[in-house]
């Protein structure tokens, strides 16, 4: 009985910069795009993300990808 | 009175529906080329998948503004 892990999708989140709070920390928000591909490469990724924080208004604080797996007995 | 503003860049899947993905606060003055381009590489390097299938072209993008206008605010 062993167990299989099977990948879903990925999220790709883009972490922004969008201001300090008043004691000087970094203010961040993320914007999540779902659905992308398991099998999507790093680079690939990283460079849809560049791009897309090129088109806003905030500086791009960091890049994160969230991988899920299904664990599956077989 | 408080204006927003958001980038809805439209694709077509291989089902031949369109899907959306938006961003919030996009740059003043985005040109046309500039959101083509990124647009461009979201089908280039192809890591979004649909219910449809891949991205396989561009179909619109608009930039919308929205006007809100306060009429009534609980009190404090």
């Amino acid at each position: 009985m062993a167990v299989t892990k099977v990948p879903g999708n990925s999220i790709l989140r883009l972490v922004l910069h969008v201001g300090d709070s008043g004691s000087g920390s970094p203010i961040l928000r993320n914007r999540s795009l779902t659905n992308v591909k398991s099998a999507a490469s790093d680079q690939d990724i990283f460079d849809v993300a560049t791009a897309l924080a090129d088109l806003q208004d905030y500086p791009l604080n960091g890049v994160t990808r969230v991988d899920n797996a299904a664990l599956i007995q077989a | 009175m408080a204006i927003t503003t958001t980038l809805r860049m439209s694709f077509r899947n291989q089902a031949g529906k369109t899907v959306s993905i938006s961003l919030d606060n996009p740059k003043a003055g985005l040109t046309s080329a500039a959101v083509e381009a990124a647009m461009d590489l979201m089908i280039a390097k192809n890591i979004f998948t649909t219910s449809g299938g891949d991205l396989v072209s561009k179909y619109d993008a608009k930039l919308i503004s929205t006007d809100t206008t306060d009429l009534y605010n609980p009190p404090a």
